[in-house]
C-alpha cells in the first residue's frame, strides 16, 4: 500500500508542479492586442490574394478598406491584456497544496480501496493452480483453458478441457474443444464420447452427429486389446450418452434445460463405478478412473477417500501408485 | 495497485478541474493565477489520461476485480476488442468523453497563447466547468474503475456486435467530434462574458469547429459503415434515434462552419454564430443523454439506468441552460456587424444556415417526438424513414440546389445572374445526366434521377467554382496554373468537401433506388439470382474464432456468362459466452458496387431435414460512394485545417504575423 501512496504523491506533486510552472510561465501580455494581429494578418492576406490574381481590383479595394477599418476599430478597443490586480501567489500556493489533500480525502471516502490488489487473470490462474483444493468448475475451466492455450498441440489437454467444460455446463464450448482435440488426434475414443455427450446435451437428444461420434468411439474401443479397462469405460460412457439422449427425448418440452441433467447423469455414472468397486474392488483401472472422476468433479473428500483406499490396496505397486497420483492431479 | 492509482487519478482530475475553473476565473486579471489554471487544465488531462491508461490495462490483463471489465470483457476476446472494451461500456465511454474534454481544455491552454489573455482565461474556465461536471458525474455515478469484492472467474464479454474494427474506431472519432464542440461552446460563453464577438473571435473559433466537425464526420461514417456490414440488413442509415443524435450536432456544426466564415470575413452574424456554437455542444450532450438514459431502444444505446440518465439531463440543463440564459442577456448587446445585400455570399450562407438549422430541428422532432408522446400520453409512436423522406430530404435538396451559387457570389453584394452564367455548364451536364438516367435506368424513378442530377450538379458546381477562381479557359494557362498553385488549402478543402457531398448524394440516390435483393432458403448446391449474378451455395462448414464458433458458407457468384465473379464466405457466428449470434456478411466489391451476401439461420427442407440455409443477397450499386463521399468531406475539412491561417497556434511566435501574411486566404 505504501507504493500506492508514493505513486499518488508523485501524481499530486506533478499536478502541483504543472500549476506552479503555468503561473511562472504566464508571461506579460503580448506586445500587440491579438485581435489587432488577426486583422493585420487579414489585410496581408487580402493583398496576397490580389497579387496572385485571385481577387479583382475592385474587390481588393473594398475588402482592404473594410479590413483596415476593422483593424482600426480593434486597435482603438485594444485591451491591455490582464489588468493585474495582484499576483494571487498565496491563493495559488494554497490551491496547489490543497488539491492533493482534497483528492486523497475524496479518493478514500468515495472512490478508493487503497489496499485492494490488482487481480490480472493470469495471476489468478497461477494461484488456482498452486492453491489446488476445492476449486469450482469455472476455475477449473479457466485453468484447463490456460493449460491448453500454452500447449495448443496437446490433445490430452484439450480432452481434459472438453471434459471440464462439459461438467461446467458449457456443452457448446466442450463440443468445439473436442473437435479441436480430434483434429489433432482423431483416434481417442474418449474424445468421441465427449463430443457425443456435448452434442447430446445441446440438442437434448442423440443427434445423427452424436450417434456418428458414438459409433467412432465404439469402433476405436473395439480395436483396443481385449480386457483393456478402457473398453469397459468407453462402453459405460456410450451408455450414459445414449441414456442422456433418451431422457432428453422423453421430456423435450417440459425440460428445455434438459442438458442440465447431464452432470447428474455423470454423477450417477461415477456413483455406479464406486458401487461396482465396492462389490469388486480388484479393478486397478477402475480405481484410477474413480479418483480422476472425483478430482474433475471437485469432490476432494470423496477423491481423498477413494485414493486412500486404492493406495492401501496397491501399496506395493509403484506403477499403480503413480497412476493414482496423476489421476489425483488431473484437474490441475 | 495499478487500478487504484487509476482511481486516484480520476479523483485528482476532478479536483484539478475545480482548480482549473477557480484559478482561471480569478485569473482574468491575475496572470499568475490564469497560468496556474492552464497548468491545472494540463494536469487534469494527464490525470484523466492516466486513469484511461489504467482502464485499458485492466481490460488487457482481464482484471475482473474491476466491475466494468467483468461486465464487458472476456479472456477469449482478441486484444483489439479488449482495448476497445474500454470505451464499449457506459462507464468507459464517459471516461473517454472526459479524456477528450480535459484534452481539449489542455489544448486550449497550450495552443491558445495567441489569444487575448482574458478571453483565454475565460475559455479555460468554462472548459473547466464542463470538465468538473462530467468528471464529477463519472466519479460519483459512473466510476469505470469501481472494484468488486468477489470478482467472477470470467467476464460477461462485450456485445458481439461491437466486436468489430470499424466499431472499435467509431467511438473515439465520434467523441472527438462531439466533445470538440465543447471548445467552441467555451469560446462562445467566454465571448458572451466578454461582450465581444468579432472577426478575430470567429477566426479563433474556426479551427476548433473545423476539427470537431471533420472528426464527427469520420465518426458518423464509420458508424454507418459498421451498421452496413455488421448488422446484415444491407442498409447504412436507419434514422435510428442514436444515429440521429450524432447527426444533429453534425448539421448544426455544418451551419456553424459557414456562419463563422461570415463573421470572420464580414463581422456579420455574430449572435447567430454564437448561438450555433452553444447549440452544437448542446446537441452533443443531448446525444450523450439519449444514448445513456435508457429512454431509447437501439443497438447503439447503452440503455443503463434512468437515474444516471437524469443526472446527465441535469448536466445538460445546467450547462446549456446557463449558456443560453447568458446568450439571451448579452446577445442584444453584440455588434450587428457588416451589412450585406439580399443577393450576396452572406445571404447565401444565411439561407444555407436557415435550412441546415431547420433540418436539424426536423431530425430533433422526429427523434424526440416518439419519446415525448409516450411520456405524455403513453402512446407509442414510431417515426421512421418515411417521415424523414418527406421532411428532411426536401429541405436538404433545396440547400444542395443553392449550394454551388454561394462560393460564386461576391461578399456584400453579389451578381446572381453572373453566378448562374458561370454555372450553366454544370447545370446542363447535371440535367443531361439526370435525363439520361431517367431514360436508361428507369422512367418510373424520376425523383431518384433528380437526385442523381443533384449530385452531378454539386460536383459540377464545385468544379465550376474552381474554374472561376483560376480563370481557366479565359486566361493564359500559365496564369491559370499560377492561380491554381496559389490557392490556399482552405479553398481546396472547401471544394473537396462540396465534391464529397455530391459524391455522397450520387451514392445515396443510386443505392437506395436501384438496389436489388433476393432471399431464399437454399440447400447445398442451391442457387439464387440477384441483379446480374447467380449465387451458388457450394458448402457450409464449421469455423472457430478466438471467442466464437461459426457456420461459414462458401458461396460462388457467377455472371450471366457463367464466369466466377467472386467467392463469398459469409458467416453466422455464435458467441457462447453470451449465447448471442451475429451475421458476418461477405462483401464482393465490383467497381463502385458491392455484392452483399448474408448467411442466415439453418432451416428445414421439404423433407424436414435441417439442411437448408437462408441466404440473402443484395447488389448495392454505387454504395462505395456513400462512404467515400463523407470521407472526402472530412478530408476537405482536415485539409482546410492544415491551412496555416487556421492552425491552432498561428501568431503565437514572434514574427508569426509576417509568416501568416505570406499565405493567402481562401476567397470563401
Amino acid at each position: 500500500m505504501i507504493i500506492f501512496w508514493i505513486a499518488a504523491a508523485l501524481l499530486s506533486a506533478g499536478a502541483g508542479a504543472l500549476m506552479l510552472q503555468g503561473a511562472v510561465r504566464r508571461g506579460p501580455a503580448l506586445a500587440e492586442d491579438p485581435a489587432v494581429s488577426v486583422h493585420r494578418r487579414q489585410l496581408a492576406e487580402i493583398d496576397q490574394l490580389a497579387e496572385r490574381g485571385l481577387l479583382s481590383e475592385t474587390d481588393h479595394r473594398a475588402a482592404r478598406a473594410e479590413a483596415a477599418r476593422r483593424m482600426l476599430d480593434a486597435a482603438e478597443a485594444a485591451h491591455p491584456g490582464h489588468h493585474v490586480e495582484s499576483s494571487g501567489r498565496l491563493a495559488l500556493l494554497i490551491v496547489a497544496a490543497a488539491a492533493p489533500l482534497i483528492a486523497a480525502g475524496l479518493y478514500i471516502t468515495v472512490a478508493g480501496a487503497p489496499g485492494t490488489p490488482d487481480q490480472p487473470f493470469m495471476a489468478r490462474v497461477a494461484a488456482w493452480k498452486t492453491g489446488g483444493a476445492d476449486l469450482g468448475w469455472p476455475e477449473r475451466v479457466a485453468v484447463a483453458t490456460v493449460d491448453s492455450q500454452r500447449n495448443p498441440k496437446d490433445p490430452a489437454l484439450l480432452k481434459q478441457l472438453a471434459a471440464t467444460q462439459l461438467f461446467a455446463d458449457d456443452p457448446v464450448s466442450a463440443e468445439a474443444t473436442a473437435q479441436r482435440a480430434l483434429a489433432l488426434w482423431p483416434k481417442d475414443p474418449e474424445v468421441f464420447t465427449l463430443l457425443a455427450a456435448s452434442l447430446t446435451r445441446q440438442a437434448g437428444q442423440v443427434t445423427p452427429q452424436a450417434a456418428s461420434a458414438l459409433e467412432q468411439a465404439q469402433r476405436l474401443a473395439e480395436a483396443l486389446p481385449p480386457g483393456d479397462p478402457t473398453r469397459e469405460r468407453i462402453d459405460g460412457q456410450i451408455r450414459a450418452v445414449a441414456s442422456m439422449g433418451a431422457e432428453g427425448q422423453q421430456e423435450p418440452q417440459a425440460q428445455p434445460d434438459a442438458g442440465q441433467v447431464t452432470p447428474a447423469r455423470i454423477r450417477q455414472m461415477v456413483e455406479g463405478l464406486a458401487a461396482r468397486l465396492k462389490a469388486n474392488p480388484d479393478d486397478p483401472k477402475g480405481w484410477v478412473m474413480l479418483v480422476k472422476a472425483y478430482s474433475v468433479m471437485g469432490e476432494t473428500a470423496s477423491r481423498d477417500a477413494a485414493l486412500a483406499e486404492a493406495r492401501k490396496r496397491y501399496a506395493g505397486d509403484k506403477a499403480m501408485l503413480d497412476q493414482l497420483e496423476q489421476a489425483k492431479d488431473v484437474s490441475r | 495497485m495499478i487500478v487504484e492509482i487509476g482511481s486516484f487519478a480520476l479523483v485528482l482530475a476532478l479536483v484539478l478541474s475545480a482548480a482549473q475553473t477557480g484559478l482561471s476565473a480569478f485569473g482574468v486579471n491575475r496572470p499568475a493565477l490564469a497560468g496556474a489554471g492552464e497548468g491545472a487544465a494540463l494536469g487534469a488531462f494527464l490525470a484523466t489520461a492516466t486513469a484511461f491508461g489504467v482502464l485499458i490495462y485492466a481490460f488487457v490483463v482481464s482484471d475482473f476485480s474491476v466491475a466494468n471489465v467483468a461486465a464487458n470483457s472476456h479472456t477469449a476476446k482478441p486484444l483489439l476488442y479488449k482495448i476497445a472494451g474500454a470505451w464499449g461500456s457506459h462507464e468507459g465511454s464517459i471516461l473517454l468523453w472526459c479524456l477528450y474534454l480535459t484534452g481539449y481544455g489542455a489544448a486550449v491552454a497550450v495552443l491558445g497563447r495567441s489569444l487575448p489573455a482574458r478571453l483565454r482565461s475565460r475559455v479555460v474556465m468554462v472548459q473547466g466547468v464542463l470538465c468538473l461536471l462530467f468528471i464529477a458525474y463519472m466519479v460519483f455515478a459512473s466510476n469505470p474503475l469501481l472494484r468488486l469484492a468477489n470478482p467472477p472467474v470470467e467476464g460477461a464479454s462485450l456485445n458481439p456486435l461491437l466486436q468489430d474494427p470499424a466499431l472499435a474506431a467509431h467511438p473515439p472519432f465520434l467523441y472527438s467530434g462531439y466533445v470538440g464542440f465543447s471548445v467552441v461552446f467555451s469560446f462562445a460563453v467566454a465571448a458572451l462574458i466578454e461582450g465581444k464577438v468579432d472577426a478575430a473571435w470567429a477566426r479563433w473559433v474556426r479551427p476548433w469547429t473545423l476539427a470537431a466537425w471533420s472528426l464527427l464526420t469520420v465518426g458518423i461514417t464509420l458508424g454507418a459503415f459498421w451498421a452496413y456490414y455488421e448488422l446484415g440488413w444491407g442498409g447504412w442509415w436507419f434514422w435510428d434515434p442514436v444515429e440521429n443524435a450524432s447527426f444533429m450536432p453534425w448539421l448544426v456544426g455544418a451551419a456553424l462552419l459557414h456562419s463563422a466564415v461570415v463573421t470572420e470575413k464580414r463581422g456579420a452574424l455574430p449572435g447567430w454564430t454564437v448561438f450555433l456554437s452553444l447549440l452544437a455542444f448542446t446537441f452533443s450532450m443531448l446525444g450523450a443523454f439519449l444514448v445513456r438514459s435508457g429512454v431509447l431502444t437501439s443497438v447503439h444505446a447503452f440503455a443503463v439506468d434512468p437515474k444516471r440518465g437524469i443526472l446527465l439531463l441535469e448536466i445538460l440543463a445546467v450547462s446549456s441552460g446557463a449558456a443560453f440564459a447568458l446568450f439571451a442577456w448579452r446577445a442584444p448587446k453584440l455588434s450587428a456587424g457588416g451589412l450585406f445585400a439580399p443577393v450576396s455570399r452572406e445571404s447565401a450562407i444565411v439561407l444555407n444556415n436557415i435550412i441546415l438549422a431547420a433540418a436539424a430541428a426536423t431530425v430533433m422532432l422526429g427523434t424526440l417526438y416518439p419519446l415525448l408522446a409516450e411520456a405524455m400520453g403513453g402512446e407509442t409512436v414510431s417515426v421512421g424513414a418515411p417521415f424523414f423522406a418527406l421532411t428532411f430530404t426536401p429541405l436538404m435538396a433545396i440547400a444542395l440546389l443553392i449550394l454551388p451559387f454561394g462560393p460564386l457570389l461576391a461578399w456584400k453584394r453579389g451578381d446572381l445572374l453572373g453566378a448562374a452564367q458561370r454555372l450553366w455548364i454544370a447545370a446542363l451536364v447535371a440535367v443531361a445526366l439526370a435525363l439520361l438516367a431517367l431514360a436508361v435506368m428507369s422512367p418510373k424513378k424520376a425523383l431518384a434521377c433528380a437526385g442523381l442530377g443533384l449530385g452531378f450538379w454539386l460536383i459540377g458546381g464545385a468544379i465550376a467554382e474552381l474554374v472561376e477562381r483560376t480563370r481557366a479557359f479565359r486566361a493564359p494557362w500559365s496564369d491559370v496554373i499560377r492561380r491554381l498553385t496559389g490557392l490556399p488549402r482552405g479553398a481546396w478543402g472547401m471544394t473537396l468537401a462540396h465534391i464529397g457531398m455530391g459524391v455522397f448524394v450520387l451514392g445515396a440516390c443510386f443505392e437506395t433506388s436501384w438496389r436489388s435483393e433476393a432471399a431464399e432458403s437454399l440447400a447445398i448446391g442451391g442457387r439464387i439470382n440477384v441483379g446480374a449474378y447467380e449465387l451458388t451455395l457450394d458448402s457450409v462448414g464449421g469455423a472457430e474464432g478466438p471467442n466464437y464458433l461459426a457456420e461459414r458458407g462458401h458461396i460462388t457468384a457467377r455472371n450471366a456468362k457463367g464466369q466466377v465473379e467472386c467467392v463469398g464466405q459469409p458467416e453466422r457466428r455464435l458467441y457462447p459466452t453470451g449465447g448471442q449470434t451475429t451475421s458476418e456478411v461477405a462483401i464482393c466489391p465490383k467497381g463502385l458496387d458491392q455484392l452483399y451476401i448474408v448467411l442466415g439461420e439453418r432451416r428445414a427442407g421439404a423433407d424436414g431435414a435441417m439442411d437448408h440455409w437462408l441466404v440473402r443477397a443484395y447488389v448495392n450499386p454505387w454504395v462505395q460512394l456513400i462512404f467515400g463521399g463523407p470521407m472526402l468531406i472530412a478530408l476537405g475539412g482536415l485539409i482546410s485545417l492544415s491551412d496555416r491561417r487556421l492552425r491552432f497556434g498561428v501568431g503565437r511566435r514572434a514574427g508569426a504575423v509576417d509568416d501568416a501574411a505570406k499565405t493567402a486566404p481562401e476567397a470563401a
